[in-house]
């Protein structure tokens, strides 16, 4: 377009990139009213409004150019900046669909709504998009994202399918009518199959053309298809296609060879070829003989039922997440799971080699292995990778650096034998002391075997404590003779530092007094201050030599604590120490240490701990902060080590603060999810698509989320207590607690996972406590005030009917008015009582309504031992050791806890409604009573229902608004110039004349014309509820209590008819003529119309149709007593509740 | 040792969505791009202790790709006060875009030993890799494992993008880590100024890859150069 529009649009980009958002805004506001039609520059304005913090200016106009929806990528594009942040991205996908069809065929619009689609995670409209742009615009790109997200669609479905499948056979027709409501068309299985046919033809596209024009140079197919490919024909069982195709023509797409060897190897496994994995592993094993995976991979397909890691290659990985977890929980689809490798092994078990031959063959291969780097390099005839093989001789027998790898795996070997029964816990003893022995000096040496040492017991852990124990020692004495800093005293302080550190892992050293322990921490302490010399020119920011000492040695002083404590408790009496002595002592050492080794993690992490114990919750966190946690940590750090205690400690300014971060991390991502997810989908790593869905879904379950939820509402529910006052804190509370537990519950998905516990606890906390105890409590005023009425209302009767009425007591009076007020907020909190109960017996209905068995088969779906080291040991893929019965009774646990809630809250939601408090009376006021020549005869008390004080006024007003505007007839009307007649003729000529240029004489300039904007008959009326309306009356004639003058009968004074006899009998009742009056008759009464209907300033109601007008007008207002009474009657509370 | 400050990482990645650097406004206008980065996309985060003398031991792992499982689990290693971790949108985009040049070591236990992130980019000569993150965990230095999480790098830098060189940001005041680099065969091609926040200077190393045969990609600029003049993030 224009090169003027150009030079504006680079002017206001280079505002942007020198972020001068000002002048952005300057810019934009003259383009946009020089081309209103360019939606550029409206957007462009959008961002930087939102950027200078005017997020709802920038509301607008995003709103402004949705509406539009320009057919423009980039426009549309740009608004995502600033509907992102307020999350209210859904709002694109309208405009993108419109600018879509506006104009179709158009490449990036589509890709965009694409994008729309990938945002909201709605795999099947990505498809349909993703298959409609390949129809327009053919590409290998667009027919790989319609594979990727069928294969989403699998895996969504899976997960429905997992739900589904253990009531199939039970309910088929239900939950066939479910599935196809949730939107999962197609079966998992037929997903798959159409997903590695579109894959395949792809692929084999590739391979013809790289067939035929392999000179050419075309790029082979991408490992990121190759993996997808591989791993959606896993998923559905199909191996030996796998391994066909691996081997044939996909080869070239994985370029390494070892790598290509380890994928064929891990497909073997997969289909259960055990003996062929094994020889496939055994050669990588040789080559790279300190890669741990493959070892392991190894010794799993030797011995697999001691089996526990997963192949790393990727497509094993695809497969998984395709299909969910587990091949166990799906026969109709299986993955090459191990469970199911299980089976296949026990059936095959004859035919293939014993178990002792294959621990046999194993421990040759293993003992086979180079111990050393330089024999390795030799074995494997690769060149040594330039290590000098300096020497590291810290005693004759250790010669040289040795290979971690093969030793460990000697570890490894006895703890599978253990595992299978072949081998004692001495065993597995010695092979770690000999790791020690070998490996001692090598920093990690700890850190390796740790996984190892739960596997012992018994006699075989305290001869591993004791040997480690005379290691360390022996090691200390070496080091005491030796002098100097060099190679062999650091590796012979290491070598002490990993024994002590295996010992405290097994649980040593054990103490048998306090005493003992403190001493044992001295000597550490002592051996540090030994080590230091070690210290010099180290960069402080690096681990130390010793620095387990400083862990170790706070450690032995809390055991002190804790041997203390207990001695105390046994001994009452004696006045023994608590402890807490040792306690500050281990504190101390550590913060010592901190300021010795600031930036050592375990020593900080220890601090927090210790800090946590003494109670000081700021120190604690200040520690916690020095580790600088952040992002993604704070799901994984801060929700266990410093959220717990601050929330223990009631440090609740500063845990808010942490849950503030913590939730930013969860929901930012819900926002950047879809981002990332569309990236990978442009750059073609098709795998990663799969695992972003999943990562997303992992999050979205994170415990830490849940829990950072239900902490900031209970943080919510306290500060809105302490705010207010106790009864608006009351409603408050219940408001607040009533939103947690729903908003919990109501975000659970029962299909999803296990329920959080804390939405269950809460939950029933809420219906048994709370509000079991505030509904008892309404009650029972509901009741004390209904009696106290009673009472009130039968002592009046008794008054009215004894002669001498005198008037309340003032004490009677002020308790009248406090008791209105106490109703009005006891009424607000039963409100929110029954909105609290109504939300929980809707939530746990709808969980409710889920069967049981999709719980229960989500679960076993759901839970993934893998990721849980600890577990993982302990079930140790062992099929005796079923997950399923305690999983099922764990669902069946929640079941009731949610079916008791649910019962609890009905029941209770129906007590709730049926307490009900007499409406809300206004403070009586007294009014005189007088006969009609004056004399006052009592008085009588005015006490209507009326409206708070806070919205009385405009309650008021707006009743005086309807009646007035509703008077008027709206007849009002004037003519428009081409009403007005005549006009035809040019008045004078157009020139010459002097005077104007004038066309006709209708003009509204003209005298007698028409008139440009003037009344036109309209219908003013206006509606108000009736209900309304009577309050408003009421409300009116209260406030006017205090001019009130009731008169026994005007009727009966002014039965002449005469005027003067009114004007008289009012004068002498106290409403002089002067003043504005008005008279309000029990009936309508033609004489006292009459008498007064020319008085100037008197107007006369009857007491069914009292205007509101006549109310507010009066100066004075006198009511007949039997209008009183009719009055009270229509107006009261108590005859407005014996009328409903 | 790259320590970017995150703030302005996430405001980055919040900007473009997590989209390619700069969005284009519109076809005519290419030139002009908004960007919003003051600080480049990528610094070095580097965290070892290996000493170029000490003889290395075999590390006893498994160099696989990083996953976004890992994130849960790589505390250990960036618990560690000289590495930084970045926001989420940050690890999925290199994932995302560069799966080949993100590595996990893997130790016993399934324990996060180190982990190396990076990147390929440039034009023409300029093609080559970028080390964005390489940190061991406390726990397992003093065994050559950056030095084998560099290698793999450079061999992917060179087998599978055939670039040019590799290149890194390192603090001018990290004579370990600088020293650990001219051990593995890099120098310093420029200096860059204020390039971390708190107005360090960084170090641009670089190492040529067998495809600059006359090794012209590493001969060494005479005068520092500005952030805003890097030609890539």
């Amino acid at each position: 377009m224009s090169r003027q529009r150009e030079q504006k649009l680079a002017a206001i980009y280079d505002a942007f990139d020198a972020n001068n958002y000002k002048s952005v805004i300057k810019l934009t506001t003259a383009a946009i009213q020089k081309y209103p039609n360019e939606h550029v520059f409206k957007s462009l304005k959008a961002v930087a409004l939102q950027r200078t913090g005017k997020a709802d200016e920038a509301m607008q106009l995003v709103e402004h150019v949705l509406a539009a929806a320009p057919p423009d990528d980039h426009v549309l594009n740009m608004l995502l900046l600033v509907l992102k942040p307020a999350n209210k991205m859904p709002a694109l996908l309208p405009a993108y669909e419109a600018a879509c069809s506006k104009a179709p065929g158009d490449e990036e619009l589509m890709q965009g709504l694409f994008g729309c689609h990938v945002r909201t995670f709605n795999f099947r409209e990505q498809q349909q998009v993703a298959m409609k742009l390949n129809k327009q615009h053919p590409s290998e790109q667009y027919q790989w994202w319609v594979v990727t997200t069928i294969a989403l669609q699998a895996h969504a479905a899976a997960a429905q399918a997992r739900l589904q499948q253990p009531t199939a056979a039970a309910d088929a027709g239900a939950n066939g009518t479910a599935a196809a409501g949730a939107g999962a068309g197609l079966g998992a299985d037929k997903l798959l199959q159409l997903a590695e046919a579109m894959a395949a033809r792809l692929l084999g596209k590739q391979q013809g053309a790289a067939a035929a024009a392999a000179a050419a140079g075309k790029a082979s197919p991408s490992w990121e298809a190759v993996m997808l490919y591989l791993g959606l024909l896993q998923a559905q069982g199909k191996h030996d296609a796998a391994l066909a195709a691996l081997r044939g023509p996909l080869a070239a797409a994985i370029s390494l060879p070892a790598e290509r060897r380890e994928a064929e190897a891990a497909l073997l496994l997969s289909k259960g070829d055990l003996a062929a994995a094994a020889a496939l592993y055994q050669a990588a094993v040789q080559e790279q003989p300190d890669d741990w995976a493959l070892l392991l991979l190894y010794l799993d397909c030797l011995l697999p039922s001691t089996a526990e890691s997963q192949p790393a290659i990727s497509s094993a990985a695809v497969a998984q997440m395709l299909t969910g977890i587990e091949a166990s929980t799906l026969p109709g689809c299986q993955v090459g799971g191990l469970a199911a490798l299980l089976v296949n092994m026990q059936a095959g078990e004859s035919a293939s080699p014993s178990l002792q031959e294959r621990v046999a063959a194993a421990e040759a291969f293993l003992a086979s292995l180079p111990a050393t780097p330089a024999a390795a390099a030799a074995a494997a005839a690769e060149p040594p990778n330039g290590a000098p093989n300096s020497s590291c001789s810290s005693s004759s027998s250790r010669a040289g650096p040795l290979l971690r790898g093969p030793a460990l795996a000697a570890v490894e070997l006895a703890k599978r034998k253990l595992l299978l029964g072949l081998g004692q816990q001495q065993q597995l003893a010695e092979a770690l002391l000999h790791y020690h022995e070998r490996l001692g000096h090598v920093v990690s040496c700890a850190m390796d075997v740790r996984s190892y040492l739960p596997l012992l017991t018994g006699d075989s852990r305290t001869m591993l404590s004791r040997q480690l124990q005379l290691h360390a020692e022996q090691a200390t004495e070496e080091l005491q003779q030796q002098q100097g800093v060099g190679k062999q005293q650091l590796d012979l302080l290491r070598r002490q530092m990993a024994a002590r550190q295996i010992h405290a892992d097994l649980g040593g050293p054990a103490f048998d007094s306090p005493q003992a322990a403190a001493q044992h921490a001295q000597q550490l302490m002592a051996l540090y201050a030994a080590a230091l010399p070690h210290y010099e020119g180290l960069d402080e920011r690096e681990r130390g030599p010793a620095d387990e000492l400083l862990w170790l040695a706070a450690a032995a002083l809390v055991k002190a604590a804790a041997l203390e404590s207990r001695q105390q408790q046994q001994q009452q009496q004696q006045g023994a120490a608590s402890g807490v002595g040792y306690l500050l002592q281990a504190l101390l050492v550590q913060e010592a240490a901190a300021k010795g080794r600031p930036y050592c993690a375990p020593v900080r992490l220890g601090l927090t701990a210790l800090h946590g114990l003494v109670g000081n919750a700021r120190a604690a966190a200040q520690h916690f902060g020095a580790l600088d946690v952040k992002h993604i940590q704070h799901d994984t750090l801060s929700g266990q080590h410093l959220l717990p205690l601050q929330l223990g400690l009631a440090a609740a300014d500063a845990a808010e603060g942490l849950l503030r971060v913590s939730l930013a991390l969860f929901e930012d991502h819900l926002r950047d999810a879809g981002d990332t997810l569309m990236q990978a989908f442009r750059t073609g790593t098709h795998t990663k698509v799969l695992e972003f869905v999943c990562f997303k879904e992992r999050l979205e379950r994170s415990h830490s989320f849940v829990l950072a939820r239900a902490e900031q509402q209970l943080l919510a529910i306290s500060k809105a207590a302490a705010a207010a006052g106790p009864e608006q804190a009351a409603a408050a509370a219940v408001a607040a607690a009533a939103a947690l537990p729903l908003s919990l519950l109501g975000s659970c998905d029962w299909r999803g996972a296990l329920l959080p516990g804390h939405a269950l606890s809460l939950g029933a906390l809420l219906v048994q406590e709370s509000c079991l105890w505030l509904l008892v409590c309404l009650e029972a005023w509901s009741k004390a005030v209904k009696h106290a009425r009673s009472k009130k209302k039968a002592k009046k009767q008794t008054a009215a009917g004894s002669t001498a009425a005198t008037a309340q007591q003032p004490s009677d009076q002020t308790q009248e008015d406090q008791a209105a007020e106490v109703l009005q907020e006891l009424a607000s909190v039963q409100a929110a009582l029954v909105s609290c109960l109504d939300g929980l017996v809707s939530s746990t209905s709808r969980l409710l309504a889920v069967p049981v068995s999709d719980g229960e088969a989500n679960l076993l779906s759901e839970f993934d031992p893998s990721s849980n080291a600890g577990l993982q040991a302990l079930v140790g893929w062992e099929t005796r050791l079923s997950l399923q019965p305690v999983l099922v009774d764990m669902v069946k646990a929640q079941r009731q806890v949610l079916q008791q809630i649910y019962n609890k809250a009905a029941a209770m939601t129906k007590r709730a409604g049926h307490i009900s408090w007499a409406a809300v009376a206004a403070k009586p006021v007294d009014v005189p009573v007088k006969s009609a020549d004056g004399a006052s005869v009592g008085s009588e008390q005015l006490s209507l229902r009326v409206a708070p004080t806070d919205t009385a006024k405009g309650l008021v007003h707006r009743y005086l608004v309807y009646v007035q505007q509703n008077a008027r007839r709206g007849t009002a009307s004037t003519l428009t110039r081409s009403e007005v007649r005549g006009g035809g003729k040019k008045p004078y000529k157009q020139k010459g004349t002097g005077g104007a240029r004038r066309g006709s004489s209708t003009s509204p300039l003209f005298p007698g014309g028409g008139i440009s904007f003037g009344p036109k008959p309209k219908d003013w009326s206006i509606k108000m509820n009736k209900k309304e309306r009577r309050l408003a009356l009421a409300t009116a004639l209260q406030s006017a209590a205090a001019d009130v003058v009731v008169v026994d009968s005007i009727a009966d004074a002014v039965q002449d008819g005469k005027t003067k006899s009114l004007v008289s009998t009012l004068g002498k009742v106290g409403a002089a003529a002067d003043k504005k009056t008005l008279l309000v008759l029990a009936a309508a009464d033609e004489a006292v119309m009459r008498a007064g209907r020319n008085v100037a300033k008197l107007a006369i109601n009857t007491a069914d149709a009292i205007q509101v007008f006549d109310v507010l007008n009066a100066d004075t207002i006198v009511l007949e007593k039997a209008a009183l009474e009719a009055v009270k009657a229509a107006y009261t509370p108590a005859a407005e509740a014996a009328a409903q | 040792m790259g320590r970017v400050p995150w703030q302005q990482y996430s405001s980055y990645l919040r900007y473009t969505g997590g989209a390619p650097a700069n969005i284009q406004l519109g076809a005519a206008h290419q030139q002009h791009t908004l960007s919003f980065t003051i600080c480049p996309a990528a610094a070095t985060t580097t965290v070892l202790s290996a000493s170029a003398t000490h003889s290395p031991l075999t590390i006893m792992t498994t160099i696989r790709r990083f996953t976004c499982n890992d994130l849960f689990t790589f505390n250990n290693v960036n618990l560690d006060i000289l590495t930084e971790t970045y926001n989420l949108p940050f690890y999925l985009q290199y994932l995302a875009r560069w799966p080949e040049y993100c590595l996990l070591a893997e130790g016993p236990g399934k324990q996060a030993m180190g982990y190396i992130l990076g990147k390929a980019e440039g034009k023409g000569k300029l093609w080559h890799g970028h080390v964005t993150a390489v940190t061991v965990a406390p726990d397992f230095r003093r065994q050559a494992l950056a030095r084998k999480l560099m290698n793999m790098l450079e061999e992917i830098t060179d087998k599978v993008h055939n670039a040019y060189f590799v290149d890194l940001f390192v603090r001018v005041s990290n004579s370990v880590a600088i020293n650990m680099y001219k051990g593995f065969g890099y120098s310093v091609y420029r200096t860059v100024l204020n390039y971390y926040a708190g107005d360090e200077d960084a170090y641009d190393m670089r190492k040529a890859m067998p495809r600059d045969v006359k090794k012209e990609s590493v001969i060494p600029l005479s005068r520092p150069v500005r952030p805003e003049d890097l030609e890539f993030d």
